[in-house]
């Protein structure tokens, strides 16, 4: 019984579930350890010396304004649109409480764009203005901080929006009701009572929004904003410092790592959902005159800047150009962008189902953490993630050369960096989160004593995952996978460093286009990526409303 | 044949004292064996053991005299062919009756499978069930599915988890008879657990007692009745008054009064139990009586609860019978008869 008691030891432990999940982490955290180790280990080169007596102060404090200056305007688009739907009778208030949400399908970088192009010398407003007066319009320049500030809130305020709506729904009615009866005006309730009740959910909101102004490459670099971002990207590719990439990258995470300490503190002990609901809906404010129009502006202005003006601006764009669209080059473009985004998010949610089923079958503490640790990428700006990953594939790939040419043989190119492998892998490790957080609260649903039943009735773990477990998270994971395609979809600066040379998808090449003055042509790819993007806020929203 | 042997298991979670702690047991073949105690006793980790979902500190494991649990080792619950029906019932939601049942009938043909499905169904009364969903069926109903999973397999043990605690009045004393019957008629070894006395005492051949991780006696029904270790044992058959009382002069010595000693327990300290309904309340106090003061007097219809004060501040709790009805302040004469009392040497409270 010997070397069965030392395999029943191990095997309360470890076991091939236990053991890939195990491997898969430690595979994910690659990025990490290679920006921690550089971040550390190698010596300041020169053109990390030149970065930083030159433009690094830029870096920081237009970082630093963009998270406040996007933060405090999200703050205003979202918290007000969302009081005003929840509390408020206004014409079409059924309607806005998802359409709201719909400028998030816009990615920052499309937005910028697009927005660069009406304003431009030969957009529409221009346009407009020389038709209706007669007169060369006052150039309004929004191609700077304030411009791209403006823009970047418009599009993802709703991440703001969507908790701080649901906070003020499920609070209770009465509490509400109870103010206004001690003679609290609807200000005085809103700022005393439902805005402290929902303060950290609206924060979480918040720290989501910064996370995305961090990671984004596409807008601030259009409107020429030096950000860390766009300082990683010029690092890497015109100084050609791997060293110099690092630092940026490692003090961007100190930032962050400070941004969510600073969430996590002021969420303190409470739960993020209240969850405080008591039935009782709140009897919605009946306005009228410039109350009305105040509220109703709250909700029209946010979603027609956010959404209907760019997309019917991409549209317009889209179909005077649909004649030279559809090439072969075109369709390539689609199965490229597909493809990878499939495959990637069949990875994620893959990894996510092995990494949650280990976790319930071994039921430790070690695992559960391992479980919080694996989506941690999730924070880490695309761009960051790409440098980490590509500075040991580089390394790898130039060993392999360097030992053929040793041995006199013909070398054979790149085998790991700048291949489909590479952005494949980096897609996975920033987005395994969108797969993990679905499945897991699928997982959470399904009771762990049906696992038992089936072990009772002698099935083992596959035969519990796969006859059990699998049937019952099925359509969570279906959403992960969906939510995952989108966001690769959607996804730049990531994409941008790791793809393969002369290899694009529809975000690097509507990028491509658009930078190139080449705006026009752009919008078919854009406007593609944005249609898809609508799809998950659809998802969401169904199953924020399913919890509701 | 022992079905199961159970020999000083022990496990303790991250506390300090164990949750079951250095418990043997033995169910004999065709046996229902029932495992009764207080909520948090460590019932449900015992037979979570038995079934191999926890791994014991210490202690050994036998089912069907194949080591299963042993110092380190412990074989897979897949492995066990121990059947288990659980307390909420565990019943898997996507699948059907039918396809719950056949889950665990492995490595037999479709026709059989079938067969065994209709057969185990017929016999926990659920012909023609197979196409409905858990979902649509009382909770009695959901819990015959239950047992009919468990039993599909043909188990050698059986393992029930409070099977009637979620039930309530006529169903579950239905229940309880026809589970019996259930698991006799299918040749099964049972072990369940319950809270509640009369789940164990109306289904269960023996039964093993528990507190806080101990089996403090192990007895059929009639044995724990009659012979209570303790007034914890006792106290599971219904409320029991419990005196400190000196016997001397072959005579219980009450405060007002005297009870012969007929068992012959001989002189010294005595901790005694007495059931409500054993008390005898006299019409006139002879020498073998004593008296007590009614503190309250409460009717019932069918017997009149008194709680009587026995002097010394003594309380002791009363069903009477009689036709006249007591009031507070009332003094009576009562008896009571030396054998129906149980006395405990250990006098523990
Ligand atoms: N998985 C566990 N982790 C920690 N403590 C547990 C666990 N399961 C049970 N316990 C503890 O063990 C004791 C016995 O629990 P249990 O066996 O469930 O009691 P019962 O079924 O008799 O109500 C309780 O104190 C309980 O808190
Ligand atoms: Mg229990």
């Amino acid at each position: 019984m010997g070397k069965e008691r030392l395999q029943n030891y191990i095997g309360k432990y470890l076991s091939g579930w236990g053991l890939t999940a195990i491997l898969l982490v430690v595979i994910i955290g690659l990025p990490v350890y290679t920006l921690v180790y550089e971040f550390f280990a190698s010596p300041p080169d020169d053109a990390w010396l030149h970065i930083r007596d030159t433009v690094l102060t830029d870096y920081i404090l237009n970082s630093l304004g963009l998270v406040i200056t996007t933060g405090l305007l999200s703050l205003v688009l979202g918290v007000s649109s969302a009081w005003v739907v929840s509390v408020c009778e206004i014409p079409f208030r059924k309607y806005f409480e998802w359409l709201l949400i719909l400028p998030l399908a816009i990615p920052t970088y499309i937005a910028a764009y697009t927005y660069a192009g009406i304003f431009d010398y030969t957009g529409p407003v221009q346009y407009l203005f020389e038709r209706l007066f007669g007169v060369e319009f006052m150039y309004f320049d929004i191609m700077n901080f304030w411009g791209v500030s403006v823009i970047i809130a418009l599009v993802l305020y709703p991440y703001v929006y969507v908790v701080a709506r649901s906070s003020f729904m499920n609070q209770s009615a009465s509490l509400l009701e109870a103010a206004r009866v001690l003679g609290s005006s609807s200000s005085r309730a809103f700022f005393r009572i439902a805005l402290p009740i929902g303060r950290p959910a609206i924060i979480a909101g918040l720290s989501l929004v910064l996370m995305e102004v961090l990671n984004d490459y596409g807008a601030v670099k259009y409107f020429g904003v030096n950000t860390f971002t766009t300082g990683i990207f010029r690092a890497w590719f015109s100084l050609g410092s791997a060293g110099a990439a690092i630092n940026l990258s490692g003090l961007l995470m100190i930032f962050i790592v400070i941004l969510l300490t600073a969430e996590r503190l002021q969420r303190g002990k409470k739960r993020i959902d209240e969850g405080a609901r008591t039935g009782r809906r709140i009897k919605r404010y009946k306005l009228s005159g410039w109350k009305l129009f105040a509220a109703f502006s709250a909700c029209f202005v946010p979603l027609l800047f956010g959404f209907i003006i760019p997309v019917i601006q991409l549209l317009f764009w889209s179909l005077s150009t649909i004649r030279d669209v559809f090439t072969t080059d075109f369709f390539v473009l689609m199965l490229n962008s597909f493809g990878l985004a499939l495959m990637a998010a069949f990875l994620a949610v893959l990894f996510a189902l092995i990494i949650l089923y280990a976790v319930r079958i071994h039921r430790m503490k070690f695992y559960s953490l391992l479980a919080k640790v694996a989506p941690l990428g999730y924070s880490i700006p695309g761009a960051v993630i790409a440098i980490g990953i590509m500075i040991p594939l580089l390394t790898f790939d130039k060993q392999i050369i360097d030992f053929f040419e040793s041995a006199g043989r013909e070398t054979p190119g790149l085998i790991l960096s700048g291949t489909l492998f590479a952005v494949t892998f980096a897609y996975v490790v920033r987005f395994l989160m969108v797969a993990i957080s679905p499945i897991d609260a699928a997982f959470k649903k399904v009771g762990i004593e049906l696992d038992d039943a089936a072990k009772s009735l002698g099935a083992n773990s596959s035969k519990t995952l796969w006859k059990i477990n699998f049937p019952l998270v099925k359509s969570a994971a279906l959403s992960g996978f969906i939510l995952v395609f989108v966001d690769i979809l959607k996804e730049l600066p990531l994409t941008l460093i790791l793809k393969p040379f002369n290899f694009h998808t529809l975000s690097t090449k509507a990028y491509q286009l658009a930078s190139d003055e080449m705006v026009v042509e752009s919008a078919t790819p854009a406007l593609i990526i944005v249609l898809i993007g609508i799809i998950p806020i659809i998802i969401l929203n169904r199953l924020m409303s399913n919890n509701a | 044949m022992e079905v199961l042997s159970v020999q000083n298991l022990t496990k303790s979670f991250d506390k300090d004292d164990a949750a079951v702690n250095d418990v043997s047991l033995a169910v004999e073949q065709g046996e229902l064996f029932a495992l009764v105690g207080e909520s948090g006793c460590g019932k449900t980790t015992l037979l979570r053991l038995v079934a191999g979902f926890e791994e014991a500190d210490r202690g050994t494991i036998a089912i069907n005299g194949d080591i299963v649990t042993d110092d380190g080792y412990s074989l897979k619950p897949e492995k066990r062919k121990v059947g288990m029906v659980f307390q909420d019932y565990a019943l898997f939601p996507h699948y059907t009756v039918g396809q719950n049942v056949a889950f665990g009938i492995s490595g037999e043909p479709a026709s059989y499978k079938k067969q065994r499905v209709k057969e185990v169904l017929d016999m926990v009364g659920l012909h023609g069930f197979d196409d409905r969903y858990s979902h649509n069926l009382s909770g009695g109903q959901q819990q015959r599915v239950a047992l009919a999973r468990a039993l599909a397999p043909k188990p050698k043990l059986i393992l029930l988890d409070e099977p009637f605690s979620d039930l309530d009045g006529l169903l579950k004393d239905q229940l309880r008879e026809e589970v019996r019957n259930i698991i006799r008629r299918a040749g099964a070894t049972a072990l369940f657990v319950t809270h509640d006395m009369r789940d164990a005492l109306s289904s269960a051949d023996r039964i093993a007692i528990m507190r806080n991780g101990d089996i403090i006696q192990t007895g059929t029904p009639r044995e724990l009745y009659d012979n209570p270790e303790n007034l914890y044992v006792a106290n599971f058959f219904g409320k029991i008054n419990a005196l400190q009382v000196r016997v001397k002069d072959g005579c219980f010595q009450m405060a007002s009064g005297c009870i012969r000693d007929v068992k012959n327990y001989g002189d010294g300290d005595y901790l005694i139990g007495i059931r409500p309904e054993n008390v005898e309340i006299l019409s006139s106090c002879a020498e073998k009586c004593f008296k007590a003061t009614v503190k309250l007097a409460q009717y019932f219809g069918d017997h009149q609860q008194i709680h009587a004060d026995v002097g010394e501040g003594k309380n002791i709790v009363i069903h009477a019978h009689e036709k006249v009805l007591f009031h507070e302040g009332d003094t009576i004469c009562l008896n009571f008869d030396p054998v129906k009392v149980h006395v405990f040497q250990n006098a523990e409270a």
